[in-house]
C-alpha cells in the first residue's frame, strides 16, 4: 500500500500516526464513545473533542485498511481516494457453532466490554462474498458494528462481518510438532 | 452457610458450577484434599470458575490433587489449563483418547494458538505445563482405580476398550494433511469417548456422569458400563450426564450404579434452539429422585444492555442473541462418616422440580 493517511487528536496539540498504510503506527485515541471522536473532512483525520480519557494503543493497519486490535475499537479507513473513516464501538470474536440454510449460530465473545459470553444467530446473507466459502463449523470471525463517516462528516450506522483466514497444515509444521510431542511427552510420568 | 466458608477437614464437598454454556465441579474428599473435574472460565475475569471458588474459600492450590477432563467439548474444557498450571500438586487426568500420537499431533500443528480453538488450546497448554514440572498424568479406561488412598478411591469406568477403538478411527481422519486448513478438535458423535468417574469417600459413592451418552450398543457407553464388573458400590450422589438429555439416559443406571432417591445434580446447556434438559428429561429425572438440583434454567433468556446505537443495529442486522446465564452454584456438604447431606444453592441455582414448574 502506498496511500497516505493522517490520524490525529486534536485538542492536545499533537498528531498522532502520520504514514504508510500497511505499517504499523502508534496513536492516542478516546476509546468510550463516539461524541468523544469527530471526523474531520481532511482525509483519516480523527479530532477528540473531549481532552480526558485519552488511552495510548498501538494499531496494525493491514493492507486491506483494517485497524486490529483486541481489547480497543479499531478504525478503518474505508477510502483513502474519497476519504471517510469507520468507527467500531463494538466487536466481537466468533466462533460457528451450527449452520442452518439462512442462519448460522455462533458463540462470541464481546472484545471491549467485560459482558457474557452470547450466542447470536447471523443471517448468512451478511457474509461478504469472498468469505461465503470460509463458513464451516469451528470457523472463526470478527463482527464490528458502529459508524462509517464519509469525508463530508456523514456518519451511518455499520456492520462488518469478517471471517479469520487460517494459515494452511505445511509438511515442515507437521515435521516440528511431531518433534515437539516427543519432547513434551518425555517429561511427563504417565501412570 | 455463607458462600465464602470453606468446609472442615472431615466434611465432604461437592460444588457444581454451570451457566448454561460450560460445567464444572469441584469436590473436597476431606483433609483438605480436592480435586476439580472439567472446568469453565468466569466472564468477569477470565479465570476458572473452581479457582474463583477456591480464592474465595481461602483454600491453597496445592490441595488440589487432580484435574480431571472428562472430554474437550468447549463447555467442559476452559481454562483447565489455568488450574493444571497454578495447581502444582496435580496430577491430570484425561480420557486415553486423548494421549493419542494423532491427537497429540493434531493439537500441537496447529502453532496459532488462539482462545477461540480452547479444546487445542487448553490440551497444549496442559502438555507443555506438565512437561515443564515433569508431571504426573494418568489416562481413564473402563474400570481403572486411577487414586488409591486411605481416605478415597477414584475410579474411571469409561471410555471403554470398543468406544476407544472407535475414536482412534476417527481421529486418523484428524491427522494433519499438508495444504489443509486449520481447525478446532471436531466434537465425537455420540460422545462415547467420555470420562465418568466413581468417587468412593469412606464407603460413600459419587457418581459423575461427564457427557457419556448411550445409544444401545453393549460396547460402549453406559450399556457397556452397566454389564462391566465394576467397583460394588452405589452411590448416593450422580452428577446427571449430559445435561440431563434422553441421549445419555440407561435405566440401568439408577438401578445398578445408584441408591434410592440419590441426591442429583445436573448443569443447563444452550445452543440454538437445542436447550437441555427438556421438559421431558426433568419429568423423567424427578420420577427417579425428588433431590434434585439444576445450576441454571435452560429457560432463561438473559439478553447484554448496551447502548441504543448498538441495540438498533444488532436488532437489523441478527436474527437472534442471547447471554450466557449468570454462574449457577450448588454446594453439597456432608460429614464424613454420615450421608447428612445438605444443598445450599447460589446464584441462579434452583431445584429441578422448581425449574420444572417454571418451564
Amino acid at each position: 500500500m502506498s496511500a497516505n493517511f493522517k490520524l490525529k487528536v486534536e485538542g492536545t496539540g499533537i498528531e498522532h500516526g502520520s504514514g504508510m498504510l500497511g505499517n504499523e503506527y502508534s496513536l492516542y485515541h478516546c476509546a468510550k464513545s463516539l461524541p468523544a471522536v469527530s471526523v474531520d473532512r481532511i482525509l483519516g483525520t480523527v479530532r477528540d473533542t473531549t481532552d480526558p480519557g485519552l488511552l495510548s494503543e498501538r494499531y496494525t493497519f493491514s493492507a486491506n485498511r483494517e485497524a486490529i486490535h483486541r481489547d480497543l475499537p479499531a478504525m478503518r479507513i474505508i477510502n483513502e481516494e474519497q476519504g471517510g473513516l469507520s468507527l467500531t464501538f463494538h466487536k466481537w470474536r466468533g466462533i460457528v457453532k451450527e449452520i442452518g440454510e439462512e442462519t448460522f449460530i455462533a458463540r462470541t465473545s464481546e472484545l471491549f466490554n467485560n459482558v457474557p459470553e452470547e450466542e447470536i444467530e447471523f443471517f448468512r446473507a451478511d457474509i461478504q462474498d469472498d468469505d461465503k466459502e470460509l463458513l464451516s463449523v469451528g470457523a472463526e470471525f470478527y463482527w464490528c458494528i458502529g459508524y462509517i463517516i464519509s469525508s463530508s462528516g456523514q456518519q451511518r450506522r455499520a456492520s462488518f462481518l469478517r471471517f479469520r483466514r487460517l494459515p494452511l497444515f505445511t509438511n515442515e509444521g507437521i515435521k516440528i510438532a511431531s518433534e515437539k510431542i516427543r519432547d513434551i511427552q518425555e517429561n511427563i510420568t504417565w501412570l | 452457610m455463607s458462600l465464602c466458608s470453606s468446609p472442615s477437614s472431615n466434611e465432604i464437598e461437592i460444588s457444581i458450577f454451570g451457566n448454561s454454556f460450560g460445567e464444572s465441579i469441584l469436590i473436597h474428599l476431606g483433609n483438605n484434599e480436592w480435586i476439580i473435574v472439567d472446568s469453565f472460565k468466569d466472564y468477569l475475569n477470565k479465570r476458572a470458575i473452581a479457582l474463583n471458588y477456591l480464592d474465595k474459600i481461602g483454600v491453597d492450590y496445592g490441595a488440589v490433587k487432580a484435574a480431571v477432563a472428562t472430554h474437550w467439548h468447549d463447555d467442559h474444557i476452559c481454562g483447565l489449563s489455568e488450574i493444571m498450571i497454578k495447581c502444582k500438586n496435580a496430577a491430570f487426568i484425561c480420557s486415553a483418547a486423548i494421549n493419542s500420537k494423532e491427537f497429540n499431533e493434531f493439537i500441537f500443528s496447529d502453532s496459532d494458538l488462539i482462545e477461540g480453538r480452547p479444546g487445542n488450546y487448553e490440551l497444549r497448554q496442559i502438555l507443555e505445563e506438565l512437561s515443564k514440572r515433569k508431571g504426573n498424568a494418568m489416562y481413564a479406561l473402563e474400570n481403572r482405580k486411577l487414586i488409591d488412598n486411605k481416605l478415597y478411591k477414584i475410579y474411571s469406568l469409561s471410555p471403554s476398550d470398543y468406544a476407544m477403538l472407535l475414536a482412534q478411527k476417527e481421529i486418523a481422519v484428524l491427522l494433519p494433511k499438508k495444504n489443509q486448513p486449520r481447525k478446532g478438535i471436531p466434537h465425537v458423535h455420540p460422545n462415547h469417548t467420555g470420562i465418568v468417574l466413581l468417587i468412593v469417600v469412606n464407603g460413600q459413592g459419587i457418581l459423575l456422569g461427564g457427557d457419556l451418552e448411550e445409544n444401545g450398543d453393549s460396547r460402549t457407553g453406559w450399556s457397556k458400563i452397566i454389564d462391566s464388573v465394576r467397583p460394588v458400590v452405589k452411590s448416593n450422589n450422580f452428577k446427571i450426564p449430559h445435561h440431563g438429555s434422553i441421549t445419555a439416559h440407561h435405566e440401568g443406571i439408577w438401578i445398578s450404579l445408584l441408591e434410592k432417591e440419590p441426591i442429583s445434580f445436573l448443569t443447563s446447556f444452550i445452543l440454538g434452539s437445542c436447550a437441555l434438559p427438556k421438559k421431558a428429561d426433568m419429568k423423567r429425572i424427578l420420577s427417579h429422585t425428588n433431590n434434585a438440583w439444576i445450576t441454571t434454567s435452560p429457560d432463561e433468556k438473559k439478553q447484554v444492555k448496551r447502548d441504543p446505537m448498538a441495540e438498533r443495529t444488532i436488532k437489523e442486522r441478527v436474527k437472534a442473541i442471547r447471554a450466557m446465564s449468570d454462574n449457577g452454584h450448588i454446594r453439597l456438604r456432608c460429614p464424613l462418616g454420615t450421608k447428612e447431606w445438605k444443598p445450599e444453592l447460589f446464584g441462579p441455582a434452583l431445584s429441578l422440580e422448581e425449574c420444572l414448574a417454571v418451564k
